[in-house]
């Protein structure tokens, strides 16, 4: 199953410059490692794992980045931070949450694609696919 | 207490204003009472002035009569409707008396039967005097006539004044005034001795008085029950009381008011007896612990008379009833604080009873009992209050009891969860050709975290205790007990913290396991930790070690696992911390710093929350 997905992405995968990255934003350091093979099997190279805002904003700052993966909690912060920066630069991403409902009063959760965990591979590659077709 | 608080500053007010009007009556009475007692003492003295004038004016007026020629001295027997006169017109007057030198004399008296006599002895040397009774206009009653024996010479009223040359009072005496005995009175009497143009003595005219009349009067004054006014000679006889002592002493002398029975009379006695001064003593003394305003002076001077006017009245007679009205208002000012009180304690338990068990409920409410129902006193309000409460704290179990049982669900879920990820990871592994060793490690590590997400929801809030977490997470990898030497203070984890330290644990258990300590039966781990926080704020960290103490000399496989990448790998990731990994010939030493803000310290409540609230800086 993973084989064949990863051939039916093979023409989007062309398309991403080698250095620009997906930045993940994940706390869980085992989802996190998760999600950076899982971006790597899908042809993306990966800024982070960040697993803090302040972490998150220095790679902005140093990195080229293309798009971003941010999990919504944070230990005890949350990734509106890291948002709002990214729409001041132009930058596409979307949310990832273990939470049922996102119980954050702001709309930028409603704006954004919001996976939920776990996330398997088939559903992050369609994810991605639409964040980047959008920016485009 | 509320009610004692109103009560004590009524009462002090209270007392505060019976004291004051007490004090500025007391003042105000003082001064009436001295007014009073020199009223009383002028209006006695005035009346002793009149009535001591009255014996010598009579005497005189008499002697003008005799020098006139009006009263005869040759014809003695037609005195007596004169002198009947005169004793009707001066109803103090006892008797007339008239003595010549030759021995004879006469009188007409009254006495204490209200009828008139008149006395006759026309002869000088005759022995006997003839009495005869008269009528009310004076006449002599024939056949009342009856004779004693009577001798002018040994009488003072004529041999006192004939001695002196001038009018002189006689001794006060004790006068009968006839049979009737229970009369007795005090009787003083003025003789003014007579003389011929030569010089040589005619007779001696007498005026009598008594002063019975000047006692009645006394008593008619108004003095209180325990005051007196006394009339005495200075030498402390009595003379007229306003109240009944005897004045006689029993043996037909007069009575020495130092000798009576009644104590104050008797200090007044002693105190007329030493007093041989003539001033006025206006004073207040104290006898047999009473106050007494006191009040003494001279009367009758200007007639020749030295006698002593005393006043004596109790102090407390006038401010006796002031007393009476203080401790009236003392009492009625404690009357009405225990009223206040009382009624303050009612009104205070009426109003405060439903607010302690206000605060009381809410109390149990704030412990956690949220199925507390609160009733509160009749009164609509209180009513209203208690079902807000009420409403309040039911709405409040209602979500936590919603919460308790999301918490159960979801804790019941993740288990379950966790227990089917395992079934499928032992069923894959059973099934499958793939490495065994790499699916029951697996298996172990999976059901490793479902321990330790066991024992955190067993601890909740309070967090896991470290050794608890080392002892969970190693269990499945020791092969006899005691290979394991866990050495550290009391510390809990935070529940974030656990799962990646439960992850480390478990990992270096599992490699141990495999390729060190615990592959052999005689091997040993110690791990350690020590708290390092210089600046005492909680801004240091925990030293963690763990270390191979007796392994086997590690080989490539060990030293290049998946393992130790991660453990180096998380503890930076997700708590900040630092992670190390060496290998020496007895195997794995690791070394953490952990900041202590993963822990909580129960040492120190307060800042419990403090140190949970603070955001994780990773």
């Amino acid at each position: 199953m993973m084989m064949k997905m990863m051939t039916s992405n093979n023409g989007h995968r062309a398309m991403i410059e080698q250095n620009q990255k997906i930045l993940v934003v994940e706390d869980t350091f085992l989802i996190a490692m998760q999600l950076q093979m899982d971006l790597k099997t899908l042809d993306y190279s990966v800024a982070g794992p960040a697993p803090s805002v302040e972490r998150a904003l220095k790679l902005l700052d140093r990195e080229t980045i293309k798009a971003a993966v941010l999990d919504v909690h944070l230990g005890n912060e949350n990734s509106l931070k890291i948002a709002n920066k990214l729409n001041e630069l132009n930058i596409p991403f979307l949310f990832i949450t273990g939470f049922e409902r996102v119980a954050l009063d702001s709309e930028e959760f409603d704006k954004h694609i919001l996976l939920r965990k776990p996330i398997n591979l088939d559903q992050l590659d369609t994810a991605m696919h639409q964040l980047l077709k959008d920016s485009d | 207490m509320a009610p004692l608080l109103i009560g004590i500053p009524v009462l002090a007010l209270g007392i505060w204003l019976s004291m004051m009007w007490n004090h500025e009556s007391r003042i105000a009475v003082a001064e009436l009472a001295h007014e009073k007692i020199e009223q009383i003492h002028e209006l006695a003295a005035l009346k002793i002035h009149d009535m001591t004038t009255m014996p010598p004016m009579i005497c005189e007026l008499n002697e003008d009569l005799i020098n006139a020629g009006h009263l005869d001295i040759t014809d003695l027997r037609s005195w007596h409707p004169k002198l009947f006169e005169e004793l009707q017109a001066f109803e103090m007057l006892s008797s007339i008396t008239w003595g010549a030198e030759d021995g004879s004399g006469l009188w007409v008296a009254r006495y204490a039967d209200g009828n008139f006599y008149f006395d006759l002895k026309e002869n000088g040397n005759a022995t006997h005097m003839i009495e005869w009774q008269l009528n009310e206009n004076g006449t002599i009653l024939e056949n009342t006539n009856h004779h004693f024996e009577w001798d002018l010479f040994s009488r003072p009223w004529y041999s006192t004044p004939k001695a002196k040359g001038v009018g002189s009072w006689t001794q006060p005496y004790l006068w009968a005034g006839g049979d009737q005995t229970d009369k007795t009175t005090v009787g003083v009497s003025y003789g003014l001795p007579l003389y011929r143009p030569d010089g040589t003595l005619i007779g001696v005219i007498d005026a009598d008085f008594q002063l019975g009349d000047l006692a009645e009067f006394l008593k008619t004054i108004e003095t209180g029950s325990e005051g007196m006014v006394i009339l005495s000679t200075d030498d402390g006889l009595l003379l007229a009381a306003s109240n009944e002592i005897p004045f006689s002493d029993g043996d037909g002398a007069l009575q020495h008011l130092s000798r009576a029975d009644d104590a104050v009379i008797a200090q007044m006695g002693l105190l007329v007896e030493e007093t041989v001064s003539t001033r006025d003593i206006s004073e207040t003394i104290t006898i047999r612990n009473r106050s007494y305003y006191l009040h003494m002076s001279p009367v009758g001077e200007e007639q020749g008379l030295d006698w002593q006017l005393v006043t004596i009245i109790p102090t407390n007679a006038f401010i006796g009833n002031i007393e009476a009205h203080f401790r009236q208002s003392m009492f009625l000012s404690i009357a009405a604080v225990i009223f206040v009180v009382i009624i303050a304690s009612a009104m205070a338990r009426y109003l405060l009873k439903p607010l302690s068990t206000l605060i009381s409920k809410l109390k149990l409410v704030g412990a956690g009992h949220l199925d507390t129902k609160v009733q509160l006193g009749t009164a609509k309000e209180y009513v209203n209050l208690g079902q807000a409460i009420n409403e309040m704290t039911s709405s409040l179990y209602a979500s936590q009891s919603r919460e308790q049982f999301l918490r159960r669900e979801l804790d019941h879920r993740v288990k379950n969860m966790l227990a089917e990820i395992l079934a499928l990871c032992r069923q894959t592994a059973d099934r499958s050709d793939a490495d065994r060793n790499l699916l029951d490690d697996l298996v172990t590590q999976v059901a490793s975290l479902t321990g330790v997400h066991d024992l955190l929801g067993k601890r909740g809030a309070e967090g896991l205790h470290l050794r608890e977490l080392i002892d969970s997470c190693t269990s499945p990898y020791v092969q006899s007990s005691g290979q394991i030497d866990v050495e550290g203070p009391v510390i809990f984890i935070k529940p974030n913290a656990a799962m990646c330290l439960a992850l480390v644990t478990n990992e270096l258990a599992n490699n141990a396991r495999k390729y060190g300590a615990l592959s052999i039966e005689n091997g040993l781990i110690k791990t350690s930790w020590i708290a390092n926080d210089p600046k005492g704020d909680y801004s240091g960290s925990l030293e963690w070690i763990w270390e191979e103490v007796k392994g086997v000399a590690p080989d490539g496989e060990y030293k290049n696992g998946f393992g130790t990448e991660m453990i180096e790998a998380i503890i930076p990731y997700e708590i900040s911390g630092t992670a190390s990994i060496d290998f020496n010939e007895n195997g794995l030493f690791f070394k953490s710093t952990i900041p202590l803000n993963c822990f909580i310290l129960k040492n120190d409540d307060e800042d419990d929350d403090e140190q949970q609230r603070t955001p994780r800086n990773d």
